[in-house]
């Protein structure tokens, strides 16, 4: 228990405070006793000067007793019982300071004694005065006056009787004498005195005697004498008994008291100086004590500082070097103080286990260093290994796409030469195998496509563009691919936009439209039957002049597994494995939607549902443009109205496009059509959903009866069937339109259906799914500079289709020659990549020779923002991509060059 | 005959008084039966004794108002103050009780009366030592107021030495008195040899010496000590003149301004306290202060001085204000004070009785024989307070009662020059 350095400090802490409470105690002790014998001292100076009083006051006492007998004053006599009551007070005083001390009997017997004497002194004084009045009283009345009348009764008689005169002489004689002893006594008393006087007096006696015999009157003379006599005696008595109380008793009393008096001062001087004897050896006993104390407290303090000091600060310090040398990693051979059982030694111990520990980590820190280069070894063969993967898959991007523009190549002939080969006269079985070409061609070239882009998005050099772009421009040619590949399956197709679109946006509109043809042509693709609708919507960000542009693609088809959906982005990964057998596809598709819409700052969902379809959502941030122009315009204000007539609530117009058209209509439940009848007017417009033929039919009649009203009527269909349109266009002179169609087709359908004055338009059917190939025909002589033959071969079969003829040259150096040459040419089709001389070196060659008016226009595989603006710089006009579609072609022919005024032309042209 | 039929008298007294007591009772009844005793007690005559605390002791207080069936009222005072008080109010005393020194001042002041032989029982048992002056053949009558001389009282109304019928004094205690020393300190000295009065005055004791504060009695403690010391020569020590007196002062003043004296006692209480306090090593003393202090084992050695002793005589002496009852009571307390016992009682004090034959039945054989016979003591003898007093083995300093009183010296004594003596007694005291 007390091995414990806590438990050894507290015992030394309690000891100090204990030598400390005992030095307080002793202190406060010594100061009480210190007190005490103050308050003794005191007393004993109180004793002292009390006992001196009384000494003074007995001598005074005496004084006054002396100058009592010698004049009888009154004073002194109370003089004297002043002294006594002073000095009988003193003594009680005394007594009481007496009593309370110890071994007081001394002193009491001392106060008693004195006190005793005291009594006596005053008794016997009393009886002093007493006497000495008693003495002065006899002297006055009894002896002086006496002796007065005595002479006087001896005169009286004088003349009475003569002959007694000598006698009486005598007598007189006699009492004279007497008297005059008396006087002396009382000068000076003296017993030896009384006889002569009684002897006078027996003398005067004797004469009286004589007298007596002769005159019987003297007897009273005698009587007289007597009494005198008597009286003197007494006066002697009187005076010897005081006198001797003042001189022998009282003296004895007076000096016995004196005496006692000086032996209680001696005693209290004694006690007094024992007292300060006493104070003075309590002081040193308390300064030797408090000295003591002070030692012990000193040598304790050093013997903790010392036990502190050895016990725990020297051993903590090495404790402390010792951890300081394992902090330090160093190694320490043994640890002191190991053995102790307190907290030194716990200390030891945790050094001991951290020098322990220290061992295990310096083994461990090997085994890590070891691990470490092993594993850096493998890191650096892993960046080796991700660098050859890296570079695998950079040529493997770059194999693909060159593989691909390479085979794109001779795709391209064979697309075109069989586009031409369509456009001849063929029999029914020719052109139906050879469209199957064809489409298998498309589905191919789509497919090399697809692999080009991955790869270029795998190899980062897919860029996106920030033009400005038609927002219809971009449904129109999304619907038109959508809708003839729909149209392959009989599905319906339903598209919806926002009419109040900005009709502009700021973005890249082909890789949207990629995005967007790749989920159709999906949705397309998983769906059998049903329907296929397509949504845009947007939303303004006024604050950053950013536009949100929401696309949302829905299909009725096969639907997807959640496991499927969390896959679906991936590349090459359809649904399951199944899926590509019946579906087909390199499930490329998907992949390079998610990646351009993440190249876009976009992102893409997918929602679905196994065996009821999918919705994908595409969420792309645009810019917005300085127009403000909307997708849809409102129409011109019209007089009627717009009745329209639809199956359910959501017919097959949208009613936001009717809303947006500002036209005032009313839409009505079809089966309400016939009782409506009667409401609509002339001037009225009748929009009527056709769904089928059944429909058709049923409405038959109230249709005839609106025309017969020559009220203006027009239809809407879905997607399919498809031939309804026709149908209805055969039966009635009306305007219809089939799903899909953009928001401006709608308004443009709006606009012919309720303005009569257009109605004589041609185009009745508005529709995108045209596969009339008429072309028009162009003059112009035109330089093809292609070095790839099959290229040559179809771009020179477009160019005679448009009625165009044309020279060849092999690369750019030909082609340059040739111009040079012979400059008769209006239009320069140049590749880019060629041998001997590039496109842009060539072009750059003709302009830097002159040749500034000469169109050239670039025709590149690479459809890449870098080669347009490259192009341009080179000096080109204009910039198309291969492979050359025949519409591309006529466009960029159209712009450049006039049209041939003969229409037979073209027969001609195909006919060749 | 009249001795023994005392006692008889008072028994029968006794007894009556205590069938009065009965019947006082009886009659006084229920109502007032708390006060009965004192009602009693008050019909007791009262006897009023002035004396000094020598025979003023309480023992014998009680034993006499056993024997008599009185009221003792005793007042015991320093023997100076005793006489003053008789001188000064004979009515306040019946008798009393004193040294024969008294006796002059007190009948010359007609403060008592005379005695009547005729009611003193015993008084043919009286030692000669009154009578004659002569205790034995060859005593010397010693200087001074021999109790002889002023026992009677004369025709001419004056005290002698010639019989008459009429004494002044009762003569009962008496003793020789010299001084006390303490062995201890003082070398003990050789009875009649070497021990002798001018020790007082010895330098060697200077301040420790005790002198009796009376003119009558300690004058001549001093007057011995410088005759002995050879300071001052005197004619007659008994009879001092004023010369005498002036001479012995001059040469007492001159002690006492060295401070010789360590006190003058008043009572002998006083002077045991002397001693026993060391307040003194020698003094004058009486013989029950020597029995005190031995009792208290304080060695002091009544000397017995070669120049004689100072003699006493007790005198009792009826008050002349005492008459009717008190007077009868008063001579039969005189007379039962030489009926024996209290004879006895003061031998053991050291005391002798004037009629010692009728005492001794009352003492042991030892004790007599210590006491009066000067002889060594046989056994421990007791003294009054029953404490050892005397050592077996012990003789008493001076000899037997005969020897002692054939020693004396001086009697205490007031001379015709008294007053002047007491004059300068007082200068001496005070000085």
């Amino acid at each position: 228990m007390f091995r414990t350095i806590k438990v050894q400090i507290l015992l030394i802490l309690v000891t100090l405070v204990l030598l400390l409470l005992s030095q307080v105690f002793l202190s406060r002790n010594s100061q009480s006793t210190f007190v005490d014998v103050l308050d003794l001292t005191q007393q004993a100076v109180v004793k002292v000067g009390l006992v001196r009083e009384l000494e003074r006051d007995v001598i005074d006492l005496q004084r006054n007793v002396l100058i009592y007998k010698e004049s009888a004053s009154g004073s002194a006599i109370r003089r004297f019982d002043l002294l006594i009551e002073q000095s009988q007070d003193n003594l009680k005083r005394l007594e009481s300071l007496i009593s309370k001390e110890e071994n007081n009997e001394v002193f009491f017997d001392y106060i008693t004694r004195m006190r005793s004497h005291l009594y006596d002194y005053k008794e016997n004084f009393s009886s002093v005065v007493a006497g000495r009045s008693e003495q002065q009283t006899l002297y006055n009345s009894g002896l002086s006056s006496e002796l007065e009348t005595l002479f006087n009764s001896i005169k009286d008689s004088q003349y009475q009787a003569h002959s007694g005169l000598d006698i009486l002489e005598n007598a007189k004689y006699h009492i004279a004498r007497a008297e005059i002893l008396l006087l002396q006594y009382l000068q000076t008393p003296d017993q030896q005195l009384v006889e002569p006087f009684q002897q006078e007096i027996m003398q005067a006696k004797l004469q009286i005697n004589k007298q007596l015999s002769i005159n019987g009157q003297y007897q009273a003379v005698i009587d007289r004498l007597s009494l005198l006599e008597n009286n003197f005696l007494q006066l002697t008595q009187i005076t010897r008994g005081y006198l001797f109380l003042v001189n022998v008793v009282m003296a004895g009393t007076a000096n016995e008291f004196l005496f006692l008096a000086r032996e209680l001062d001696k005693l209290v001087t004694e006690q007094l100086v024992a007292t300060n004897m006493g104070v003075k050896l309590t002081l040193d006993n308390t300064s030797l004590s408090s000295n003591l104390f002070s030692a012990i407290g000193i040598i304790l303090a050093i013997a903790t500082a010392l036990f502190l000091a050895y016990k725990i600060m020297l051993p903590i310090n090495t404790i402390t070097s010792v951890f300081q040398r394992l902090a330090l990693g160093k190694d320490v051979k043994s640890i002191p103080s190991l053995h102790r059982r307190d907290e030194i030694g716990q200390l030891a111990k945790a050094a001991d286990v951290f020098r322990k520990k220290n061992q295990q980590t310096a083994t461990l820190l090997q085994q890590s260093q070891s691990l470490n280069a092993q594993q850096e070894a493998l890191n650096s063969e892993l960046v080796a290994s991700k660098q050859k993967v890296e570079q695998a898959t950079a040529s493997k991007s770059m194999f693909l796409a060159n593989m691909s523009h390479e085979i794109r190549t001779p795709m391209n002939g064979i697309i075109g030469m069989l586009e031409i080969v369509l456009r001849s006269k063929l029999t029914e079985s020719q052109r139906e195998q050879l469209t199957k070409a064809a489409h298998s061609g498309q589905i191919l070239m789509s497919l090399i496509n697809d692999i080009l882009d991955f790869s270029k998005i795998e190899a980062g050099k897919l860029d996106i563009e920030s033009t400005e772009f038609s927002v219809e421009s971009l449904f129109a040619n999304v619907l038109a691919n959508i809708g003839n590949r729909a149209q392959e399956k009989n599905l319906n197709v339903r598209f919806n936009a926002n009419p109040n679109m900005p009709a502009k946006l700021i973005g890249d509109p082909l890789r949207i439209s990629q995005v967007l043809l790749n989920l159709c042509s999906n949705a397309v693709k998983f769906t059998r039957n049903g329907h296929i609708s397509i949504n845009v919507d947007f939303q303004l960000h006024d604050d950053t002049q950013l536009v949100s542009l929401f696309i949302e693609v829905t299909d009725s088809g096969i639907g997807m597994t959640q496991e499927q959906v969390s896959t679906i982005f991936d590349s090459f990964t359809q649904a399951d494995g199944s899926t590509s057998r019946k579906f087909g596809g390199s499930g490329l598709g998907l992949s390079i939607v998610t990646q351009l819409v993440e190249l876009m700052g976009g992102s893409v969902t997918v929602n679905s549902e196994e065996n009821k379809g999918s919705t994908f959502k595409v969420n792309l941030l645009l810019n917005r443009s300085q127009s403000l122009d909307q997708v849809m315009a409102r129409l011109p204000a019209q007089n009627g109205k717009l009745y329209y007539f639809s199956a359910g609530r959501k017919g097959f117009f949208n009613t936001e496009y009717i809303e947006k058209s500002g036209l005032n209509y009313h839409h009505f439940p079809q089966r309400q059509m016939s009782a409506m009848l009667k409401d609509i007017s002339c001037n009225d417009t009748v929009l009527l959903d056709i769904e089928d033929q059944a429909v058709f039919r049923s409405n038959h009649e109230i249709i005839d009866k609106l025309f017969s009203q020559s009220i203006k009527v027009g239809f809407v269909t879905d997607s399919q069937p498809s031939n309804l349109p026709k149908q209805l266009l055969a039966t009635w002179p009306a305007k219809c339109l089939s799903h899909p169609f953009t928001p401006q087709q709608a308004s443009t359908f709006l606009k012919h259906l309720v303005d009569t004055n257009l109605n004589a338009e041609p185009a009745d059917i508005i529709s995108n799914h045209n596969h009339q190939t008429t072309l028009s025909q162009y003059e112009g002589h035109i330089l093809l500079v292609e070095d790839n033959s099959i290229n040559q071969a179809v771009a020179s079969e477009m160019l005679k289709l448009m009625g165009l003829t044309y020279d060849i040259a092999e690369n750019g150096y030909q082609a340059v020659t040739k111009i040079v040459n012979s400059p008769q040419y209006d239009l320069v089709l140049m590749d880019i990549q060629m041998p001997v001389m590039d496109g842009y070196e060539a072009t750059r060659t003709l302009r830097q020779r002159g040749h500034n008016d000469l169109i050239i226009c670039g025709l590149s595989a690479n459809a890449m923002k870098q080669d347009y603006a490259k192009a341009k710089e080179a000096g080109m006009d204009d910039y198309i991509v291969k492979p050359i579609k025949q519409l591309v072609l006529e466009d960029l022919v159209a712009k450049y060059l006039p049209k041939k005024s003969m229409i037979e032309s073209d027969i001609v042209g195909l006919e060749q | 005959m009249a001795t023994n039929n005392l006692p008889k008298k008072q028994s029968i007294k006794v007894s009556r008084r205590q069938a009065l007591k009965s019947i006082g009772q009886a009659v006084v009844g229920a109502t007032v039966i708390t006060q009965a005793p004192y009602v009693f007690a008050k019909q007791r005559t009262q006897l009023k004794v002035l004396g000094t605390h020598v025979t003023l002791q309480a023992e014998i207080r009680k034993k006499a108002m056993e024997d008599l069936g009185i009221d003792l009222i005793f007042e015991p005072r320093g023997s100076a103050a005793v006489l003053q008080k008789a001188l000064m109010n004979p009515s306040s005393f019946d008798l009393y009780e004193q040294w024969s020194n008294s006796i002059k001042p007190l009948w010359t002041s007609r403060s008592i009366q005379s005695i009547d032989k005729k009611r003193l029982q015993y008084w043919d048992e009286i030692n000669p030592l009154c009578k004659t002056g002569q205790v034995a053949a060859n005593a010397s009558f010693g200087a001074g107021d021999a109790p002889y001389k002023m026992l009677h009282v004369q025709p001419d109304g004056k005290l002698g030495s010639e019989h008459t019928e009429q004494i002044s004094f009762l003569p009962y205690v008496h003793n020789v008195d010299s001084f006390g020393y303490n062995t201890n300190v003082i070398e003990p000295g050789e009875a009649y040899k070497t021990e002798s009065w001018g020790w007082l005055l010895d330098p060697r004791y200077t301040g420790k010496v005790g002198i009796v504060n009376a003119p009558t009695i300690g004058l001549f403690d001093l007057v011995l000590a410088t005759q002995a010391q050879g300071l001052v020569k005197f004619e007659d020590i008994g009879n001092l003149t004023k010369i005498d007196l002036d001479r012995l002062f001059d040469v007492l003043i001159d002690f006492k301004r060295q401070n010789h004296f360590g006190g003058f006692w008043n009572s002998v209480p006083e002077s045991v306290d002397y001693m026993r306090t060391n307040r003194v090593v020698i003094e004058s003393m009486f013989s029950p202060a020597v029995s005190a202090l031995n009792g208290q084992n304080i060695p002091v050695r009544f000397a017995a001085p070669k120049e004689g002793y100072r003699g006493w005589h007790g005198v009792m002496c009826l008050s002349a204000a005492s008459k009717g009852k008190n007077k009868d009571a008063a001579y039969d307390y005189m007379n039962w004070w030489l009926s024996g016992w209290p004879g006895a009682f003061v031998a053991k004090q050291g005391y002798y009785i004037s009629n010692p034959q009728r005492s001794a039945p009352y003492l042991s054989s030892a004790e007599w024989d210590y006491w009066y016979q000067g002889k060594r003591a046989s056994q421990d003898l007791r003294g009054t307070d029953n404490k050892i007093s005397v050592r077996q083995g012990d003789i008493r300093n001076g000899g037997s009662y005969i020897k002692r009183f054939s020693n004396v010296a001086v009697w205490n004594t007031a001379m015709p020059t008294y007053d002047y003596s007491v004059q300068k007694w007082y200068e001496f005291i005070s000085s």
